[in-house]
């Protein structure tokens, strides 16, 4: 029977699942409204965000909280937390594309049409780095390899700046918070562990900030592109034509 | 009237653009707004008229992009652009810009021209929006004493409302796509903003682009 906190855990779990999902559910559905392909890799790569941290989330909950550290556990938590930096990598590098297209200018920032293949390469080895870290010494004790992750950060910003596209910041500015409070729910749940010997206490208190991290993905998501509301007065929607396909009255 | 180079579209039109007009697109990113420039064109010198794209990517994108849409670009328009094209394109610099256009367009002899250009978002962005205003106003009083139909696209989301807003004012068409958000979806809808000769519109319109076609349906909420 599970505490009172593993209750408070628990609800705070199938919250962040639900966030993260619906953020997924909202990007999909953009991109199934998009023409351009540009836009719509885009929009999968912050759907493929969502449904990678609902996995994510569900394996460090179940193995923590379980305290598991069998070889397989280890196995399947590098390959998932390697699996993120990737994520990550590709959406990058699909924004940067659609932040020198909005470039009045067209510039190529820091030359990542040319440089994106050397960290393309440098990404798929740390997460395979990463991977055999994890194997070794336990998939708690993989850090972040962030070398070509924060290049493409770097260049990313800096295409934003140019760009001039208010969407595109909105985007990135949701983006990027949540990234960072994803990352802050990591860093905080070590220190805590030290002095808290309630494993369900720990997640209870990191959760608030994953929490915030997916509430932010789902506004990434809603700011993919400039949606619209459709109000229309009543004697609007009675002149609304009705008439065949394409006829003009 | 001149053919949009979509059937659909034409119908909804009364048989295309009018004649000697400027015509907007105004939609947000990815949602197809340059498959209507490149369908224009197209069907532009398909039936022999002059067509000029002027656009500050390089050629060899804006051809990759029009494959995209499943058109294939057996005939090539004349090209102003950043990159291999008749032309070099400076946005910096509007008289010279101006000028090219008129200068290429002078080419055209007896013949319909189509002036289609994607840089309307980026003038905005590194000029005043009062320069692009007056920039624009001339070139079309030089271009009406032609025929020509002069087709732009501008970013929804990119400018402010108002910006938007006195740039319509000097088109004689302006065409929205949008993307609605209802309930759980995702609606793209085109609206016809104002067109010259036309009374104005209130209704939307669903559409889809697959495989090179635009399907437009009456769209009732």
């Amino acid at each position: 029977m599970p505490s009172e906190l593993g209750y408070v855990f628990l609800g705070l779990w199938l919250l962040v699942t639900a966030l993260f999902l619906y953020s997924a559910y909202w990007s999909f559905t953009i991109r199934r409204a998009l023409v351009t392909s540009l836009y719509r890799r885009q929009a999968f790569w912050v759907g493929g965000m969502g449904v990678y941290f609902v996995i994510l989330s569900a394996f460090l909950a179940i193995a923590l909280s379980l305290e598991l550290s069998a070889l397989p556990v280890n196995i399947l938590g590098g390959l998932i937390i390697s699996l993120g930096f990737i994520l990550i990598f590709l959406w990058i590098d699909s924004t940067i594309h659609i932040a020198r297209r909005s470039d009045p200018l067209f510039r190529d920032t820091l030359r990542w049409s040319r440089l994106r293949y050397l960290f393309w390469f440098v990404t798929v080895g740390g997460a395979v780095g990463a991977a055999f870290t994890s194997i070794n010494s336990g998939f708690s004790t993989v850090a972040p390899f962030g070398g070509a992750l924060l290049f493409g950060a770097v260049a990313l910003l800096l295409s934003a700046k140019r760009s001039g596209d208010t969407t595109l910041r909105r985007h990135l500015r949701w983006t990027g918070l949540c990234i960072f409070l994803l990352w802050l729910g990591s860093q905080i749940t070590q220190p805590l562990s030290y002095h808290i010997a309630d494993p369900f206490l720990v997640e209870s208190l990191t959760y608030p900030a994953v929490a915030a991290g997916a509430y932010c993905l789902y506004r990434s998501a809603k700011s993919l592109v400039p949606l619209a509301h459709l109000r229309i007065s009543a004697s609007e929607a009675a002149d609304i034509q009705t008439s065949p396909k394409g006829a003009w009255p | 009237m001149v053919s949009t180079g979509l059937q659909e579209l034409d119908q909804l039109l009364g048989n295309g653009y009018p004649d000697r007009s400027s015509i907007l697109v105004v939609g947000p990113p990815g949602i197809g707004k340059e498959a209507l420039g490149y369908r224009f064109a197209q069907s532009g010198l398909l039936q022999g008229d002059f067509c000029l794209y002027a656009t500050r990517l390089s050629v060899s994108e804006v051809l990759q992009d029009v494959r995209a849409y499943n058109i294939e670009p057996w005939l090539q328009p004349t090209w102003l652009s950043g990159h291999g094209g008749h032309g070099k394109l400076d946005l910096n610099d509007l008289t010279g810009l101006s000028f090219n256009i008129k200068e290429v367009v002078g080419k055209a002899d007896d013949r319909r021209v189509r002036v289609i250009t994607d840089v309307l978002s980026s003038l905005l962005m590194l000029n005043p929006p009062e320069t692009v205003y007056r920039f624009l106003s001339q070139l079309f009083a030089e271009l009406k004493k032609q025929d020509s139909v002069f087709l732009a696209t501008v970013e929804e989301g990119m400018h402010k409302p108002e910006v938007l807003a006195a740039m319509s004012q000097i088109f004689d068409g302006v065409l929205e796509l949008k993307l609605y958000e209802e309930s759980f979806r995702i609606v793209p809808l085109l609206r016809i903003r104002k067109m010259r000769g036309v009374l104005p519109q209130l209704g939307y319109y669903r559409f889809t682009m697959s495989h090179g076609r635009m399907e437009v349906t009456p769209y009732a909420k």
